[in-house]
Protein backbone atom coordinates (compact mmCIF):
# COMPACT_ATOMS: atom_id res chain seq x y z
CA UNK A 1 0.00 0.00 0.00
CA UNK A 2 1.45 3.65 -1.07
CA UNK A 3 0.77 6.28 1.23
CA UNK A 4 -1.40 8.99 -0.04
CA UNK A 5 1.02 11.99 -0.37
CA UNK A 6 -1.42 15.02 -0.18
CA UNK A 7 -2.97 13.44 3.06
CA UNK A 8 0.96 13.22 4.34
CA UNK A 9 1.46 16.70 3.35
CA UNK A 10 -2.18 17.85 5.16
CA UNK A 11 -0.96 16.07 8.51
CA UNK A 12 2.71 17.24 8.37
CA UNK A 13 1.32 20.82 7.57
CA UNK A 14 -1.11 20.58 10.37
CA UNK A 15 1.33 19.32 12.87
CA UNK A 16 3.87 22.21 11.90
CA UNK A 17 0.98 25.19 12.16
CA UNK A 18 0.00 23.27 15.54
CA UNK A 19 4.00 23.36 17.02
CA UNK A 20 4.91 26.78 16.03
CA UNK A 21 1.20 27.91 17.39
CA UNK A 22 2.25 26.12 20.67
CA UNK A 23 5.91 27.83 20.40
CA UNK A 24 4.33 31.19 19.77
CA UNK A 25 2.18 31.09 22.92
CA UNK A 26 4.88 30.06 24.85
CA UNK A 27 7.16 32.60 24.23
CA UNK A 28 4.63 35.42 24.68
CA UNK A 29 3.50 34.11 27.76
CA UNK A 30 6.99 33.91 29.02
CA UNK A 31 7.64 37.61 27.74
CA UNK A 32 4.42 38.35 29.74
CA UNK A 33 5.53 37.20 32.78
CA UNK A 34 8.95 38.71 32.88
CA UNK A 35 7.48 41.95 32.44
CA UNK A 36 5.29 41.09 35.20
CA UNK A 37 8.34 40.03 37.39
CA UNK A 38 10.22 42.92 36.38
CA UNK A 39 8.18 45.78 36.84
CA UNK A 40 6.83 43.43 40.74
CA UNK A 41 3.92 42.95 42.37
CA UNK A 42 0.89 45.68 41.55
CA UNK A 43 0.01 46.36 45.06
CA UNK A 44 -2.32 48.83 44.06
CA UNK A 45 -4.83 46.65 41.97
CA UNK A 46 -4.98 44.31 45.05
CA UNK A 47 -5.90 46.81 47.65
CA UNK A 48 -3.12 45.79 49.69
CA UNK A 49 0.21 47.27 51.21
CA UNK A 50 3.68 44.52 52.07
CA UNK A 51 3.68 43.88 55.40
CA UNK A 52 6.89 42.47 56.05
CA UNK A 53 5.95 38.95 55.23
CA UNK A 54 6.03 36.46 52.64
CA UNK A 55 2.84 36.07 50.32
CA UNK A 56 1.14 33.95 48.57
CA UNK A 57 -1.78 35.31 46.11
CA UNK A 58 -4.25 32.65 45.39
CA UNK A 59 -6.83 33.16 42.09
CA UNK A 60 -9.94 31.53 42.02
CA UNK A 61 -13.40 31.62 41.28
CA UNK A 62 -16.79 30.61 43.45
CA UNK A 63 -17.13 27.34 40.90
CA UNK A 64 -13.52 26.58 40.13
CA UNK A 65 -13.38 22.77 41.82
CA UNK A 66 -9.90 22.64 41.71
CA UNK A 67 -9.20 25.79 43.51
CA UNK A 68 -11.52 24.56 46.74
CA UNK A 69 -10.54 20.84 46.51
CA UNK A 70 -7.17 21.03 45.41
CA UNK A 71 -5.20 24.37 45.60
CA UNK A 72 -6.41 26.32 48.72
CA UNK A 73 -5.81 22.49 50.83
CA UNK A 74 -2.18 22.91 49.59
CA UNK A 75 -2.03 26.27 50.42
CA UNK A 76 -2.97 25.55 53.76
CA UNK A 77 -0.10 22.51 53.89
CA UNK A 78 2.35 24.81 53.23
CA UNK A 79 0.92 27.58 56.06
CA UNK A 80 1.27 24.97 58.74
CA UNK A 81 4.50 23.51 57.64
CA UNK A 82 5.84 27.07 57.66
CA UNK A 83 4.10 29.25 59.82
CA UNK A 84 0.23 31.01 59.30
CA UNK A 85 2.02 33.63 60.67
CA UNK A 86 4.49 33.51 58.42
CA UNK A 87 2.83 33.43 55.17
CA UNK A 88 0.79 35.75 54.02
CA UNK A 89 -2.41 34.28 52.04
CA UNK A 90 -4.22 37.24 49.83
CA UNK A 91 -7.48 35.25 47.65
CA UNK A 92 -8.58 36.87 44.97
CA UNK A 93 -11.80 36.14 42.99
CA UNK A 94 -10.79 36.56 39.15
CA UNK A 95 -14.83 36.74 38.09
CA UNK A 96 -15.29 39.73 40.24
CA UNK A 97 -11.72 40.85 40.33
CA UNK A 98 -10.77 40.65 36.47
CA UNK A 99 -8.37 43.39 37.08
CA UNK A 100 -6.02 41.76 39.30
CA UNK A 101 -5.93 38.55 37.06
CA UNK A 102 -4.77 40.72 34.27
CA UNK A 103 -2.17 42.88 36.36
CA UNK A 104 -0.73 39.55 37.22
CA UNK A 105 -1.15 37.93 34.10
CA UNK A 106 -3.36 35.23 35.55
CA UNK A 107 -4.77 33.23 32.75
CA UNK A 108 -6.39 30.77 34.50
CA UNK A 109 -7.53 29.27 38.20
CA UNK A 110 -6.47 27.79 39.77
CA UNK A 111 -3.01 30.29 39.90
CA UNK A 112 -0.87 31.24 42.86
CA UNK A 113 1.61 34.01 42.69
CA UNK A 114 4.41 34.06 45.37
CA UNK A 115 5.89 37.43 46.37
CA UNK A 116 8.77 37.82 48.76
CA UNK A 117 9.00 39.24 52.38
CA UNK A 118 10.16 42.35 50.61
CA UNK A 119 6.85 42.61 48.65
CA UNK A 120 8.69 44.70 45.87
CA UNK A 121 9.57 41.38 43.76
CA UNK A 122 7.67 38.16 42.21
CA UNK A 123 9.76 35.16 43.07
CA UNK A 124 6.57 33.01 40.97
CA UNK A 125 3.51 32.97 38.99
CA UNK A 126 1.71 29.36 38.58
CA UNK A 127 -0.90 29.43 36.20
CA UNK A 128 -2.50 26.05 37.15
CA UNK A 129 -2.90 24.23 40.17
CA UNK A 130 0.95 24.46 41.98
CA UNK A 131 1.62 21.61 44.90
CA UNK A 132 2.46 21.78 47.73
CA UNK A 133 5.89 20.29 47.68
CA UNK A 134 6.53 23.80 44.66
CA UNK A 135 4.78 26.27 46.81
CA UNK A 136 7.02 25.50 49.68
CA UNK A 137 9.95 25.18 47.44
CA UNK A 138 8.95 28.85 46.08
CA UNK A 139 8.45 29.97 49.58
CA UNK A 140 11.86 29.12 50.83
CA UNK A 141 13.16 31.09 47.78
CA UNK A 142 11.34 34.27 48.77
CA UNK A 143 12.20 34.35 52.39
CA UNK B 1 -8.78 16.85 41.41
CA UNK B 2 -6.86 13.34 42.21
CA UNK B 3 -3.36 11.82 41.57
CA UNK B 4 -3.22 10.14 38.26
CA UNK B 5 -1.03 8.13 36.38
CA UNK B 6 0.36 10.88 33.30
CA UNK B 7 1.94 8.04 31.80
CA UNK B 8 -0.91 6.13 31.06
CA UNK B 9 -2.88 9.13 29.68
CA UNK B 10 -0.27 10.34 27.59
CA UNK B 11 -0.07 6.35 26.01
CA UNK B 12 -3.62 6.77 25.47
CA UNK B 13 -3.93 9.97 23.81
CA UNK B 14 -0.69 9.62 21.28
CA UNK B 15 -2.50 6.05 20.47
CA UNK B 16 -6.01 7.72 20.16
CA UNK B 17 -3.97 10.65 17.66
CA UNK B 18 -2.20 7.49 15.77
CA UNK B 19 -5.25 6.07 15.13
CA UNK B 20 -7.12 8.92 14.13
CA UNK B 21 -4.00 9.96 11.51
CA UNK B 22 -3.83 6.48 10.16
CA UNK B 23 -7.90 6.63 9.42
CA UNK B 24 -6.72 9.80 7.42
CA UNK B 25 -4.10 7.68 5.66
CA UNK B 26 -6.73 5.13 4.11
CA UNK B 27 -9.13 7.06 3.25
CA UNK B 28 -12.46 6.26 2.76
CA UNK B 29 -14.00 4.16 3.52
CA UNK B 30 -11.23 1.79 4.79
CA UNK B 31 -10.26 4.93 7.27
CA UNK B 32 -13.69 4.74 9.24
CA UNK B 33 -12.30 1.60 10.88
CA UNK B 34 -9.28 3.20 12.60
CA UNK B 35 -11.47 6.60 13.71
CA UNK B 36 -14.43 4.15 14.98
CA UNK B 37 -12.09 1.99 17.04
CA UNK B 38 -10.42 5.75 18.23
CA UNK B 39 -14.08 6.87 19.47
CA UNK B 40 -14.78 3.41 20.46
CA UNK B 41 -12.13 3.18 23.02
CA UNK B 42 -12.60 7.13 23.84
CA UNK B 43 -16.53 6.76 24.76
CA UNK B 44 -16.89 3.37 26.06
CA UNK B 45 -13.38 3.20 27.70
CA UNK B 46 -14.99 6.55 29.71
CA UNK B 47 -17.89 4.39 31.23
CA UNK B 48 -16.20 0.79 31.29
CA UNK B 49 -12.78 0.30 32.39
CA UNK B 50 -11.92 -2.81 30.69
CA UNK B 51 -12.54 -1.06 27.24
CA UNK B 52 -9.85 1.44 28.17
CA UNK B 53 -7.34 -0.92 26.33
CA UNK B 54 -4.06 1.41 26.28
CA UNK B 55 -4.48 2.27 29.77
CA UNK B 56 -4.92 -1.08 30.66
CA UNK B 57 -1.74 -2.34 28.35
CA UNK B 58 0.48 0.58 30.63
CA UNK B 59 -0.70 -0.39 33.67
CA UNK B 60 -0.55 -4.48 33.09
CA UNK B 61 2.14 -5.05 30.80
CA UNK B 62 3.91 -1.66 29.49
CA UNK B 63 4.63 -0.24 33.27
CA UNK B 64 5.39 -3.51 35.24
CA UNK B 65 7.76 -4.49 32.49
CA UNK B 66 9.66 -1.12 32.52
CA UNK B 67 9.17 0.01 29.14
CA UNK B 68 7.13 2.75 30.40
CA UNK B 69 8.30 4.77 33.34
CA UNK B 70 4.89 5.89 36.09
CA UNK B 71 4.83 9.15 36.97
CA UNK B 72 1.96 10.29 39.01
CA UNK B 73 0.62 14.05 39.11
CA UNK B 74 -2.28 15.70 40.60
CA UNK B 75 -4.70 16.98 37.48
CA UNK B 76 -8.16 18.06 36.94
CA UNK B 77 -9.36 14.76 35.34
CA UNK B 78 -13.14 15.95 35.68
CA UNK B 79 -13.15 18.16 32.76
CA UNK B 80 -11.27 15.88 30.83
CA UNK B 81 -13.51 13.06 31.18
CA UNK B 82 -16.17 15.64 29.64
CA UNK B 83 -13.64 16.02 27.25
CA UNK B 84 -13.02 12.46 26.35
CA UNK B 85 -16.92 11.85 25.94
CA UNK B 86 -17.49 14.53 23.34
CA UNK B 87 -14.11 13.57 21.40
CA UNK B 88 -15.31 9.82 21.27
CA UNK B 89 -18.87 10.89 20.04
CA UNK B 90 -17.55 13.23 17.56
CA UNK B 91 -14.98 10.54 16.50
CA UNK B 92 -17.73 7.72 15.83
CA UNK B 93 -19.90 10.49 14.17
CA UNK B 94 -16.72 11.27 11.88
CA UNK B 95 -16.62 7.32 11.08
CA UNK B 96 -19.56 6.85 10.27
CA UNK B 97 -19.57 9.60 7.96
CA UNK B 98 -16.53 8.63 6.34
CA UNK B 99 -17.88 4.91 6.28
CA UNK B 100 -21.05 6.48 4.18
CA UNK B 101 -19.42 9.02 2.29
CA UNK B 102 -21.05 11.67 3.15
CA UNK B 103 -19.42 15.06 4.37
CA UNK B 104 -16.17 13.27 4.49
CA UNK B 105 -14.37 16.38 4.45
CA UNK B 106 -16.30 17.95 7.17
CA UNK B 107 -15.78 14.59 9.20
CA UNK B 108 -12.15 14.66 8.84
CA UNK B 109 -12.29 18.58 10.03
CA UNK B 110 -13.66 17.60 12.89
CA UNK B 111 -11.84 14.63 13.48
CA UNK B 112 -8.83 16.35 12.76
CA UNK B 113 -9.31 19.19 15.38
CA UNK B 114 -10.29 16.82 18.03
CA UNK B 115 -6.68 15.02 17.51
CA UNK B 116 -4.94 18.30 17.62
CA UNK B 117 -6.61 18.77 21.19
CA UNK B 118 -5.81 15.58 21.88
CA UNK B 119 -1.79 15.64 20.76
CA UNK B 120 -1.70 19.45 22.80
CA UNK B 121 -2.76 17.36 25.90
CA UNK B 122 -0.43 14.68 25.38
CA UNK B 123 2.68 16.68 24.47
CA UNK B 124 2.17 20.34 26.58
CA UNK B 125 -0.46 19.34 28.87
CA UNK B 126 -2.70 21.54 27.91
CA UNK B 127 -6.55 20.74 28.46
CA UNK B 128 -8.51 23.05 25.87
CA UNK B 129 -11.57 21.93 27.37
CA UNK B 130 -9.98 22.88 30.88
CA UNK B 131 -9.11 26.13 29.48
CA UNK B 132 -12.33 27.31 28.27
CA UNK B 133 -14.21 25.68 31.17
CA UNK B 134 -11.89 28.33 33.24
CA UNK B 135 -11.99 31.16 31.26
CA UNK B 136 -16.15 31.10 31.11
CA UNK B 137 -15.81 30.80 35.33
CA UNK B 138 -13.90 33.96 34.98
CA UNK B 139 -16.40 35.37 33.05
CA UNK B 140 -18.43 34.28 35.26
CA UNK B 141 -20.60 31.69 34.04
CA UNK B 142 -21.28 28.69 36.55
CA UNK B 143 -20.58 25.05 36.06
CA UNK B 144 -21.47 23.20 39.46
Amino acid sequence: MSLPIERVAIVIVVALVVLAAVVLARSLNARRVSQIKQTGPDWKSLGAQPDGRRTVIAFSTPSCAACHQAQAPAIDHVRQQLGHDAVRLIKVDAARQPHVARAFGVLTVPSTVVIKASGNEIVALNQGFAPSARLAEQLQQAG
Amino acid sequence: MGIYDVTARKAHQWTMVLLVVLGFFLGEPRGALPLALAGAIMLLGRFWWPADLVRQFVWRVAEPAGWLARVEREEDHATRRVARVLGGLVWLLGAALVLTGLATVAAWVLAGLIAVMVALDASVDFCALCFVVARLDRLGFKFT
